[in-house]
């Protein structure tokens, strides 16, 4: 193999060409143009490498200019966390109770099938206290089921005026995870891998961490870490909290390390032949993860082994971080994952989804994911973290301001609401201690600086130093970025 | 068979020729018959050259392609230049079928698509052999009268003859056995089969090797049927070699001149020192992480996330030493190292960030970073400081933020320093909560804040099978109204034909509203 091959460096559709010699074309072609041409194309189909750099030193990936962040940890909230509840401070909605919300602030736009059919819309305020943070503006009213959240408010940057094009939980996280709709996209994490590579080589760069919700769940498909059209070293590697981390990565009883280790050897020759012969890019990429495999077998137990935290440390987290698969011990591993050098961090909690018995549920996830999320925070700050680790806490739409259902004094049940919402971003690059954005009376509408999915996406990018519309990939003849055409850097979110 | 498809790529530059004479041909018939289209004495002559031109367009774009396979040229110019190639073929073809029917258009318009595929498919063709700028270079302005100081010996010898014999081969737009010689990164990256240079030894390195092979080898450079270098041009880059083939050496007195032959020699520079590729491989064999803080820039962010543990003193100081230059952020929390590391850090001359977390470094080591002149950041998060680590805080004037937690340093020792250092931000652990700063008492409901607008407040569901629309045409697309799509608007019941159109209504209420009034 030349030595080029090896090098990312070049441009995948140059690198084609490199490898695909004249000699090498002719042997292909020894059985018949046909063939040959067959071949071409089918190898044509079949993307390539990794993005360049023209710095001739290095041949990996890194970043467009000096980043702020290294890396990300994502706290996806499956299912839409009500943003009247949490986050969107609406006093005086307590003297709307149970009026009908406006046409004029509805304007006939589109509610999903659980709610159209309903006689009237009455306003539900939320029934929850709201508490007043300490944060670097004039301080930061927060839902009384977030106290720890609370108390890093001067970390955050809140952002009210979040929107969205989807109205269902598929199309929206996926919108989120991809910046598309419609499935088949590589996901954040996966351009971020592809974009900024690994800096540890015995861990994927991009890893997930599901919690179970308290609440009602929605489906959570393992295509929204898909690495779309990108080399599949690039997709999120689920790390389950019951049993072995990660299936398959034990030997079997009976095989012993060296025995292992002989294994791969013979399948990375035959994998070589594979990938000299077809000039396939996924034998490379099998090759790669079969020895990423077993260094994990090293180096996963010693991640997922909490006996080297101190008391302290896991108190902060709360009494759930013993219990693996719990929104706190993932919170700690995140953390654990991070010093490790993973780029992308992803949780999710499920079980956001309230329709109904919205204040029993939403009781029960804050309490899951409160104290251990300001925790990650604040272990992240203390441990000199928090200035290279970009946080992003969202769900993928917000929920209506009427009830879902019947309305009384203590239960009512909230739509999905894709015209504003509340994430919260914190850490590498962002301005702390702010809140961004302005919503209705209602909070139905954006009346300040709306932000879209697009613009969320390339303001990230832009912390870990990365151009939003030079990281591409060409697929189909075009080149694809997350923002497709969309999206512009944020400035007022950045430090 | 393999031996038959290379020469008939190489007919390529010869065929090409002929559907472009041909189609300028048929052109030049069709122009002189523009107005006597009845007569047409021309049809017989106009077929043959037709057929004769979408033939050879073929078997071009046939030979083009197998050409193009050489992987010899600039892969996105030969991806359009083929893709218009077979364009021009499939519309030659056309055009001469288009010659059997009555009416003249359709013949003339296909004939009109092709030479608009014709030129620029020959544009890039001549882009890819003459290189970029070939056309238009004696247009260009010749750069200014001044030459720029030439601050390298390779700027001042070594490049004009690269420029001006090698380039065009082993360039940008054509980089023929995957060689590019115009810059120093590339020239040191070498070509498909190796590394071009071996320093000192000029009778080794390939470049050399290959400038004296006799004229007839296939492998001589310039190929057989250039003009060969001459001996003068040569031994410069054989001294050069010898000397260590240095891009940032001064240039020698005395030195010759650069030879200016060539219109646009660029601006000599010297190139950046750029780290050492075998002490990058040997933090990548440790398991370690190198990589630039951004891209193009020597600067290097290093760490072992991966295996920590394996990196003690030693270890640490064989793979950061030749290094020392260019290390700007550097985590080794986690490793094994002690005070002993210290003073290779304080070497470095570009280090902004330190991350020496979770390391057994005491107040000792961190004394030797008083040297440390671009230290920004610095955290000694559970290390084993002492209060005398105050001192040596206070004295690095460059540091803007330095996190202490669980550093062995007590309360008061902490905020000594922050007396001392009012412009450093320090972060102990103690300052990670938010107050809070008011908090409501118990919520309470009612319905008494007056309605947003004028509709009048329903109480309880309304039948909205008894709400007749007080118009019968629709509004925003004046389709007839259906009863289902109403809404209330300032106490009047609006109908509209789908439930799309309600959306526009709102864009201006009062408008439409009009609109209906007027129309009842």
């Amino acid at each position: 193999m030349s030595k080029e091959r090896l090098s990312p460096a070049t441009h995948p559709l140059e690198q084609h060409y490199l490898d695909m010699t004249r000699r090498r074309f002719f042997g292909t072609a020894a059985k018949g143009i046909g063939a040959g041409l067959g071949g071409l194309a089918l190898a044509s189909l079949l993307g390539a490498a990794t993005p360049g750099n023209p710095a001739g030193f290095y041949s990996g990936p890194s970043p467009h200019f000096r980043p702020k962040a290294k890396r990300v940890i994502y706290m996806h909230m499956e299912g839409a966390p009500s943003q009247l509840d949490l986050y969107d401070y609406k006093p005086d909605l307590r003297r709307r109770f149970d009026q009908d919300l406006p046409d004029s602030i509805r304007k006939g736009q589109r509610l999903t099938g659980m709610t159209s059919g309903q006689t009237r819309f009455p306003v539900a305020p939320s029934m929850f206290r709201f508490i007043k943070h300490r944060n670097n503006q004039d301080g930061l009213w927060l839902s009384e089921l977030l106290p720890h959240t609370g108390s890093i408010a001067h970390e955050m940057a809140l952002i009210r005026s979040m929107h969205t094009e989807a109205i269902n939980h598929e199309p929206g996280i996926t919108f989120f995870q991809t910046g598309n709709q419609q499935p088949g996209r590589p996901s954040l994490g996966s351009w971020i891998s592809y974009g900024l590579g690994s800096s540890n080589a015995n861990l994927p760069a991009f890893v997930v961490l599901i919690t179970q919700g308290l609440g009602n769940m929605q489906a959570l498909a393992a295509r929204f870490w898909g690495s779309g059209f990108l080399p599949s070293e690039h997709q999120g590697c689920r790390l389950r909290s019951a049993g072995d981390p990660v299936l398959f990565l034990k030997d079997p009883e009976g095989v012993s390390r060296a025995d292992r280790r002989k294994m791969l050897d013979l399948v990375g020759e035959l994998n070589e032949i594979e990938a000299a012969r077809t000039l396939d890019p996924e034998a490379r990429a099998r090759i790669a993860q079969y020895e990423m495999a077993y260094r994990m077998q090293m180096s996963v137990p010693d991640l997922t082994d909490f006996s080297s935290e101190d008391q302290e440390t896991l108190d902060m987290y709360g009494p759930d971080v013993r219990k693996p698969g719990t929104f706190a011990a993932n919170c700690l591993l995140a953390r654990r994952l991070a010093e490790r050098g993973v780029r992308f961090i992803q949780l999710y909690m499920r079980g956001w989804d309230q329709h109904n018995n919205l204040p029993g549920e939403l009781r029960a996830q804050c309490g899951a994911v409160d104290q251990p999320q300001a925790a990650l925070i604040k272990d992240l700050r203390r441990r000199g973290m928090l200035d290279d680790t970009l946080i992003l806490w969202a769900g993928e739409f917000g929920r209506t301001v009427y009830s879902q259902g019947t309305l009384t004094q203590d239960n009512y049940g909230r739509d999905h609401h894709p015209r504003c919402f509340s994430i919260w971003l914190a850490g590498g690059g962002i301005k702390p201690g702010i809140a961004f954005g302005e919503t209705d009376d209602f909070s139905y509408n954006i009346v300040k600086d709306p932000i879209d999915v697009h613009d969320l996406h390339a303001t990230m990018l832009h912390c870990l130093g990365i151009d939003h519309t030079k990281l591409t990939f060409r697929e189909q003849g075009r080149d694809f970025r997350l923002t497709d055409v969309f999206g512009n850097v944020r400035k007022e979110l950045l430090a | 068979m393999q031996a038959l498809l290379d020469v008939l790529g190489r007919t390529h530059p010869m065929v090409l020729h002929l559907p472009i004479g041909l189609l300028a041909g048929l052109a030049a018939i069709e122009l002189l018959f523009l107005r006597r289209e009845s007569a047409d004495r021309a049809r017989g002559p106009r077929i043959l050259i037709t057929w004769l031109a979408a033939l050879s367009a073929v078997v071009a774009a046939v030979s083009g392609y197998f050409l193009g396979r050489s992987g010899d040229y600039d892969p996105i110019i030969l991806d359009r230049h083929l893709k218009l190639g077979i364009a021009v073929a499939v519309l030659a073809c056309l055009t001469a079928f288009a010659q059997y029917t009555r009416s003249a258009t359709p013949r003339r318009v296909l004939l009109f698509l092709t030479l608009a595929s014709l030129v620029p498919a020959g544009h890039l063709g001549a882009t890819m052999t003459h290189g970029e700028d070939f056309l238009l270079a004696p247009l260009r302005p010749k750069p200014a009268d001044t030459p720029q100081p030439v601050l390298t010996r390779f700027a001042a010898e070594v490049r004009p003859i690269l420029e001006t014999r090698c380039v065009s081969c082993h360039g940008p737009s054509k980089a023929k056995g995957g060689l590019r010689l115009d810059s120093p990164e590339q020239i040191e990256e070498g070509g498909s089969s190796g590394p071009i240079l071996l320093a000192g030894d000029p009778s080794a390195s390939e470049i050399i090797r290959r400038l004296h092979l006799p004229e007839t080898d296939d492998e001589r450079m310039p190929p057989p049927g250039k003009n060969p270098l001459t001996p003068a041009q040569i031994e410069i880059l054989e001294a050069w070699i010898q000397d260590g083939a240095s891009f940032t050496e001064p240039p020698r007195d005395g030195s010759p001149t650069p030879i200016q032959t060539s219109d646009t020699t660029p601006t000599p520079a010297a190139p950046k020192p750029m780290p050492p590729a075998p002490a990058l491989a040997a933090i990548a064999t440790a398991l370690g992480h190198a990589e630039p803080t951004s891209r193009g820039e020597p600067t290097l962010f290093v760490s072992f996330p991966a295996d920590a543990q394996a990196i003690d003193d030693a270890r640490a100081a064989e793979l950061l030493r030749p290094l020392v230059p260019f290390i700007a952020d550097l985590s080794l929390s986690r490793t094994r190292i002690t005070d002993a590391t210290l003073p290779l850090l304080a070497e470095m001359p570009a280090l902004r960030k330190l991350d020496l977390r979770d390391t057994a470094v005491t107040s000792a080591g961190i004394a030797s970073l008083a040297a440390a002149k671009a230290l920004e950041e610095l955290i000694l998060v559970r290390t084993k400081l002492d209060p005398s680590a105050i001192e040596t805080l206070a004295g690095i004037a460059s540091l803007r933020r330095v996190y202490l937690w669980g550093a062995g340093l007590d309360k008061p020792t902490v905020d000594s320093l922050r007396e001392r250092r009012k412009d450093l931000a320090i972060e102990a652990g103690d300052t990670l909560s938010a107050e809070q700063l008011a908090a409501e008492d118990k919520v309470t409901f009612s319905s008494d804040a007056p309605p947003i607008e004028s509709p009048p407040a329903q109480t309880g569901p309304t039948d909205l099978s008894t709400i007749r629309p007080i118009n019968s045409v629709c509004p925003v697309s004046g389709a007839p109204v259906k009863p289902e799509y109403t809404i209330l608007y300032k106490g009047k019941a609006i109908g509209f034909c789908c439930p799309n159109c309600p959306k526009g209504f709102w864009e201006d209420p009062d408008k439409y509203l009009a609109i209906i009034e007027g129309k009842r």
